[in-house]
């Protein structure tokens, strides 16, 4: 079996066709072309605001329907937005859409609040992985340049740079990996990788399988 | 308007490789927006290049290159000329530096036969920076014998001439092109030397006097570039242009000419009477505050330390000259130009030193501090339009021919420009580029990349004296000195040994003072 990179947060989420309602304004043909741009999952994108939309029948306002797409998209993989899909989300709390922002991350209304605090002191924190236990696997990153990923060579020796940041040794290029609870970017390190002193992210670890073109994000057990 | 004008390159014009978008900084509002208003004004700035170089002035001269050592070669001719295929991407440095100079607010020289190009490539800048062709064109300052100061700067009025008590009385009617961002001075060779003066304080102090008034000629917003046109660069011309103002100018650019299989282009706008500044698309033009952001930009460009380090050592060839003083500080070039003296005899003189091997031989004189600012400037300049993160020493590299031109003057008399090298005598962009690229070899031969003593010493007083107690102070003296007895057992001296010496001599001053003040306290 040929493993794929993705995030373990999406393992069981559907992804079913949605029509998207007309709101005046905003262009969401562009937003999802955005999304994929950004590397995001349009079928995801889709799929949360979808789901956003119809729990909150009050979300009609410009400025919340844009809100609860930077959640969306942020849920679908864009980690661009993670810092104005946090503020976009506490936003929406504010305007009492709970239950909105909820269905957009895939969880129930009340929770809400508690994932936001919960992501701000952790980037990869989900509620209902608290008490596992365990370690487990959050995410796969990276793959084979024939595949669609980024790499041509293994991914070697992995080095914390910081907050939810990695350097990893690909041949004889440094790559950057840049991860959170959603999703992932990968790009070519500058030449001078800055910060490599940081602590990262307590308790989880990126690893590399000899056997694989592919960076493992892991939890470790507690 | 016809359509095949308005095409620009597609998004990224240089692949940023990135898997899954930005890491950060992307807002809600970024989602709605589509990528045509979203573009970074270096993409915007390379898609200005793209459509210079292959819709206005058909450039087919890829001569900057940037991954000498992995591009492929092949030998032509049987007199040691070579093609090379680069893998990275190459530009056309007849555009490039031109709009590098829009961007970072420099003065660039076109030189170059007539046709060239050298004309529509300045106006093209002018329309760049928002101005209309007809504007741009109007502004122009056409280089004739004639030209005046009154023509270049304006006219004081009459009834004041007449009615004034004072020159402050006297009104000047400014020429509006003073103020504009792109100033352009076509063949500027054939301005009278009492006129190039005046150019000259425009360019050196950014204001211009008339009748004891002054007009200061930076742009109420956005950056000032200027565009020089001649067609000799050697002195020829109506008037021999004066030194001052050939320093000044930051770039030097040769035109190419038309390659033939491109005939095709030539022949639709023949057909269609078009003419390129009519027709930039408004989507490539910078609005002054994007001028200001973009040089901004630039600016913040890093230069790494290991780059910098390999360019004080190739700038520091070039001063020191053994038999140009007594005084060890006053062997330098310019102690004996300034005297009269022959530099090329004075540096023949010198039969300790190895002339192959001592680069600063190859040269009349040192560099001045602006031409090491405007080389730091356009290296980050093309840094930043390539989409990189810091100067690469082929940023520098690339620069060098063209910054270098006509500031670091060859020595005629070297044997560098004989036997089989004589083309480098009129090739001096080739010659630029080969005295970098030997300059680099040594750096790597010498271990200089592995060890650097004095830089090390440097770093140590970079740290600050507040502190250090006396045995402390007493230590790094004695490194001193000990550094200084390691040259002078070589027993030959070269340009790079000076600027270390002299920097020597430095630190030891400052420690001594140091320690002075330390025992009297």
């Amino acid at each position: 079996m040929i493993r794929r990179p993705g995030h373990s947060v999406n393992a069981s989420v559907a992804r079913e066709p949605v029509s998207l309602p007309a709101v005046t304004g905003l262009d969401l043909d562009l937003a999802v072309a955005n999304v994929a741009r950004w590397g995001g999952d349009t079928g995801l994108f889709g799929t949360s605001l979808g789901a956003g939309l119809a729990a909150g029948s009050r979300v009609r306002e410009t400025a919340a329907v844009q809100d609860l797409a930077a959640v969306a998209a942020w849920r679908a993989g864009v980690i661009g937005l993670r810092t104005d899909a946090l503020r976009a989300a506490s936003s929406c709390l504010d305007a009492g859409l709970a239950d909105a922002v909820g269905a957009t991350l895939g969880m129930p209304g009340a929770d809400v609040s508690g994932f936001i605090e919960g992501q701000r002191t952790d980037r990869f924190f989900w509620p209902a992985w608290q008490r596992l236990g365990r370690a487990y696997l959050i995410a796969r990153i990276g793959g084979f340049a024939g595949l669609g990923g980024p790499w041509l060579a293994h991914p070697g020796d992995v080095i914390s740079a910081g907050e939810g940041r990695w350097l990893v040794e690909v041949g004889e290029e440094l790559w950057a990996v840049d991860a959170d609870l959603f999703g992932h970017s990968v790009s070519l390190a500058g030449d001078d990788p800055a910060d490599t002193d940081d602590p990262g992210t307590t308790g989880v670890r990126v690893v590399s399988v000899p056997t694989s073109y592919l960076l493992e994000v892991v939890r470790e057990a507690a | 308007m016809s359509d095949r004008w308005q095409k620009t390159s597609a998004s990224p014009t240089v692949p940023h490789v990135q898997h899954g978008g930005p890491r950060d900084g992307l807002t809600a509002a970024d989602l709605f927006r589509s990528p045509d208003e979203t573009v970074e004004l270096d993409e915007k700035l390379r898609r200005t290049y793209f459509w210079l170089v292959n819709k206005a002035v058909i450039s087919p001269f890829y001569d900057v290159e940037f991954d000498a050592a992995k591009a492929n070669r092949f030998p032509l001719g049987d007199a040691g000329a070579e093609i090379t295929l680069p893998t990275q991407p190459a530009y056309s440095s007849n555009v490039l530096l031109p709009l590098l100079t829009f961007a970072v607010g420099g003065k660039c020289l076109m030189i170059g036969g007539p046709g060239r190009g050298k004309t529509t490539l300045a106006v093209l800048m002018g329309v760049l920076s928002g101005a209309t062709p007809e504007d741009v064109r109007r502004h122009l300052q056409q280089g004739q014998p004639q030209l005046t100061v009154s023509d270049l700067v304006g006219l004081p009025l009459p009834r004041d001439l007449v009615a004034a008590g004072s020159l402050a009385e006297i009104t000047i009617a400014w020429k509006s092109w003073l103020t504009r961002c792109v100033k352009i001075v076509d063949e500027y060779n054939r301005i009278p030397t009492k006129t190039q003066s005046a150019l000259l304080t425009m360019v050196a102090e950014g204001y211009v006097e008339s009748h004891d008034q002054l007009r200061r000629t930076a742009p109420e917003k956005g950056v000032e570039s200027w565009f020089f046109t001649a067609n000799d660069d050697s002195g020829g011309g109506t008037f021999q242009v004066i030194q001052a103002l050939k320093d000044r100018l930051d770039v030097t650019v040769q035109a190419f000419g038309f390659n033939g299989r491109f005939f095709d282009e030539l022949v639709t706008r023949v057909e269609a009477g078009e003419r390129p500044e009519e027709h930039v698309p408004s989507s490539l033009v910078f609005s002054p505050d994007e001028q200001s952001t973009m040089l901004a930009a630039i600016r913040a460009v890093p230069l790494p330390a290991d780059v910098r380090r390999k360019l004080e050592y190739f700038t520091g060839q070039f001063e020191f000259v053994q038999h140009g003083g007594r005084r060890f500080e006053y062997r330098t070039k310019d102690v004996v130009a300034t005297a009269g003296g022959d530099v090329s005899a004075v540096i023949d003189a010198n039969s300790g030193a190895d002339l192959v091997v001592d680069l600063g031989a190859q040269t009349l004189n040192g560099l001045s501090v602006r031409a090491l600012q405007t080389l730091i400037l356009y290296a980050k300049a093309s840094a930043w339009f390539r989409g990189a993160s810091s100067v690469g020493l082929d940023d520098v590299r690339a620069m060098v021919p063209f910054v270098l031109r006509g500031k670091l003057l060859p020595n005629p008399q070297h044997p560098r420009f004989e036997a089989g090298d004589k083309e480098l005598a009129h090739d001096p962009a080739s010659w630029l580029v080969d005295l970098f690229d030997t300059a680099m070899k040594q750096f790597v031969a010498l271990g200089l990349d592995a060890a650097d003593p004095v830089g090390d010493l440097l770093a140590e007083l970079g740290g600050g004296l507040d502190g250090l107690d006396r045995l402390t102070v007493s230590q790094r003296l004695t490194r001193i000195e000990s550094e200084v007895g390691r040259i002078s057992k070589v027993g030959k001296i070269y340009g790079r040994d000076y600027d270390d010496l002299v920097a020597l001599k430095y630190l030891h001053q400052r420690y001594s003072n140091y320690l002075h003040w330390l025992e009297g306290s």
